[in-house]
């Protein structure tokens, strides 16, 4: 009895965003404009890499949420690789947002032992 | 007729002529002035009836022969009698000439003297002492009298005169002549004395206010033109003379009330607070500014255990020198009552002061504002109670700094009237500011007034400084608004603020920026250098930097909603263990109630509303403040410096 194969192919497409500097109200806009243009292309995995970022307030959380919002909406995730600066990690804590956004190291972007 | 002196000159001249005629075989010549005899030759004289006779009609001059006679002789005789009657004339010319001249150097000389004497003299009656004596001197006079009018002051009358005048009848010509200058001629008055009739008056002409003249009773009533040229000489001198004593006068008036007005300056900011007391807790400030050298206002600060703090500022109604009396009786008679009765309320001290000057007040129709408080730092219960007094103003944080209104009435007006009193719960940063009219009510060159909106705006700005800060920026702002060459009524402020333990600043830096985000970098910049500079960690520098750039954010978004045209003023203050940074801006005001801000559930996935939680998770003190279409906000961040 010839075997019988059924192949599937599953292709997850990360996005990688890699953020430095500040992200802030006046920068925000241009990172959610970005972000939009890969959600309309059905893209759900985001991972923010927010290691080297200086500084970050509600206006730039606001696109984090806001692509969360929709990744999960499309069955994906965001998943941000924490900052290393206190600078920018505090307003996550402060609005609790760590409790909610996955935390990830870089080697942790591609799930490794699989 | 000759004066025999005269002759004298021309003795020789005689002695000749008749020596000539003895030869031509006379036996006499005799020499006669009007009849009288005035010269003979020979020696002896013949008591004979002269053979010839001659004279000279014009100088009265005759000539009579004896031993001589003849037709011949005779025309000869005229002759010589014509010249020497003309040679005595030109004579007589020559001595009038010499003699008139001497007259004017000896007038001149006098009138000399007169400059010179007046020109010492300082008093007013001197000087007119020294023109009716001078006058009369020089003009050969019978006398001289002068007169000055000043307002408001009795006339001033001075004669020098053999047999003097009543100073009535002086003073009737002169206002005569005053309101008559032309008419020289008081002859037809009835009331002139016919004296006075032929008197020639002169103005002296002063100053438009003032009147003065110069009578002169002159022995004829011919005035020759040396006359009147010595007349305008002398009145010129004498109208300098009188303008420099009035000067004189004047000057030594002005500087006696200015020596009593800095009298009365001096006791008037001797009753003044000399030193303000210090209480924890509470920074308070008083100034008074008068407009002229003493004014209405007042204030007074006092503590000790048995009332806390008690404090009364105070306008009288008017300026200068009747409000300044009526202020040092309100200011003593209010003192005393505060010491008298330490265990009374602020309206029953009103009560008491409206019971005491009443009477004083009303004689003259004045009344007094007067706002008096009680503050307890303990309790930061303030007690008070304003008769009239207005503006007040009451700053506290979070809230609409507001007016005071002063409803009840002044001191000085109704008997009896019981005053109310009224009380505030103070908390710390709260702020009130108590003045007088002179500020809000100072108009600038268009004459629009300061206005309460100026002052709340100002108190609003630098609510964060100390009360006597406040007080300069308040009396700069107003003084620079109404000119500074001009003050037109008193200022005086009392300024009580709530402060906690408030520490000295460090570092404090101020800048304006557009409602843009781009913008909003420049702050968070500044205030980091500043932090820094100040050795403020970099744990607290983030933080502080966060909540900034929220408020910030917030004030783009929704008080100015967008329109990059919106001004945001920002000031960054360090203390020895505070940041503190206050805005101001002309958007939107914030609607909703900082109490009842709670941070999203983050479950929520919110995109927005995060920001007034984060502010109020970083910062340790946070204060809004709206008033008169500005908004203004404190973020304050206690610090233990490493």
């Amino acid at each position: 009895m010839a075997v019988e194969i059924k192949t599937v192919e599953y292709s997850i497409k990360i996005i990688v965003i890699a953020l430095k500097g500040r992200l802030d109200a006046f920068e925000a806009p241009a990172l959610r404009k970005q972000c939009d243009a890969y959600l309309s292309q059905n893209i759900a995995h985001f991972v923010f890499d927010l290691s080297e970022l200086m500084m970050l307030d509600s206006a730039g959380l606001a696109v984090l949420v806001s692509v969360l919002k929709h990744a999960r909406q499309a069955d994906g995730d965001v998943r941000l690789i924490w900052p290393k600066e206190e600078t920018a990690s505090r307003i996550l804590k402060l609005t609790k947002f760590d409790q909610v956004f996955v935390s990830i190291e870089p080697s942790q972007i591609i799930p490794k032992g699989f | 007729m000759i004066v025999p002196t005269l002759m004298q000159l021309c003795r020789s001249e005689f002695e000749a002529l008749a020596k000539t005629w003895l030869l031509l075989g006379a036996i006499q010549v005799t020499l006669h002035d009007d009849g009288l005899l005035i010269a003979h030759y020979p020696g002896d004289l013949l008591a004979a009836e002269p053979d010839l006779s001659a004279s000279d009609p014009n100088s009265g001059l005759s000539m009579h022969l004896y031993g001589i006679k003849g037709a011949q002789w005779q025309i000869v005789a005229d002759a010589q009698m014509h010249l020497l009657g003309r040679l005595l004339g030109s004579e007589g010319e020559m001595d009038s000439l010499t003699g008139s001249l001497v007259e004017t150097q000896d007038r001149l000389v006098a009138l000399y003297d007169l400059t010179r004497a007046t020109r010492g003299a300082m008093e007013i009656r001197d000087v007119l002492c020294l023109l009716a004596v001078e006058s009369t001197r020089l003009l050969d006079a019978h006398g001289a009298f002068a007169v000055v009018k000043i307002p408001d002051q009795a006339p001033i009358i001075h004669q020098f005169l053999d047999s003097p005048y009543p100073n009535e009848s002086l003073l009737l010509v002169a206002d005569l002549f005053f309101l008559h200058p032309e008419d020289n001629n008081f002859k037809e008055c009835s009331a002139v004395p016919p004296g006075l009739g032929n008197v020639v008056m002169l103005i002296l002409s002063v100053r438009p206010q003032v009147q003065a003249c110069l009578g002169i009773l002159y022995k004829s009533r011919e005035i020759s033109s040396p006359d009147s040229k010595l007349l305008k000489a002398i009145t010129d001198q004498g109208s300098a003379s009188l303008d420099n004593a009035l000067f004189h006068l004047e000057a030594v008036e002005s500087a006696r009330l200015e020596t009593e007005m800095t009298l009365a300056r001096q006791v008037q900011t001797a009753l003044l607070p000399q030193s303000l007391p210090k209480i924890k807790g509470v920074d308070i400030y008083g100034i008074s500014i008068p407009a002229s050298q003493v004014g209405g206002d007042f204030f007074f600060i006092t503590s000790n255990s048995e009332h806390a703090l008690t404090f009364y500022l105070g306008d009288v109604t008017g300026k200068g020198m009747p409000a300044a009396l009526l202020m040092s009786m309100t200011n003593t008679s209010a003192r005393s009552a505060i010491r008298y009765m330490p265990f009374s309320e602020p309206h029953i001290l009103i009560d008491r002061l409206n019971n005491d000057l009443l009477e004083d007040y009303s004689a003259v129709d004045m009344f007094v504002t007067i706002f008096v408080g009680m503050f307890d730092p303990d309790t930061h219960q303030l007690l008070f109670a304003n008769a009239g007094q207005s503006p007040v103003i009451y700053a506290s944080p979070n809230q609409e700094t507001i007016l005071l209104e002063a409803d009840d009435l002044p001191v000085g007006i109704f008997e009896n009237h019981h005053y109310s009193m009224k009380s505030l719960n103070l908390s710390q940063g709260d702020i009130l500011v108590i003045t007088t009219d002179g500020f809000n009510e100072t108009s600038n060159e268009k004459g629009e007034l300061f206005g309460i909106d100026r002052m709340k705006n100002i108190i609003n700005r630098n609510s964060h400084r100390s009360a006597k800060e406040i007080a300069e920026s308040l009396c700069a702002a107003v003084s620079e608004y109404g000119g500074s060459d001009r003050q037109e009524d008193d200022r005086t402020l009392l300024i009580m603020k709530v402060t906690g333990d408030e520490k000295p600043v460090f570092h404090q830096t101020e800048m304006e920026v557009y409602a843009e985000y781009e913008q909003l970098r420049i702050p968070a910049q500044v205030l980091r250098e500043v932090c820094s500079a100040a050795g403020v960690s970099e744990d607290l520098i983030g933080k502080c930097e966060l909540a900034l750039q929220e408020l910030l954010t917030n004030l783009v978004n929704h008080a100015y909603e967008g329109n990059p045209q919106g001004v945001i003023r920002v000031s960054i203050q360090v203390t020895a263990d505070r940041v503190i940074m206050q805005t101001e801006d002309s958007g939107n005001r914030m609607e909703s109630d900082l109490d009842s801000v709670e941070m999203p559930d983050p479950l929520l996935l919110q995109e927005s509303g995060y920001g007034m939680a984060i502010i109020k998770g970083l910062m340790d003190e946070v204060t809004y403040r709206n008033g008169e279409g500005k908004n203004f906000w404190l973020l304050a961040k206690n610090y233990t410096k490493e």
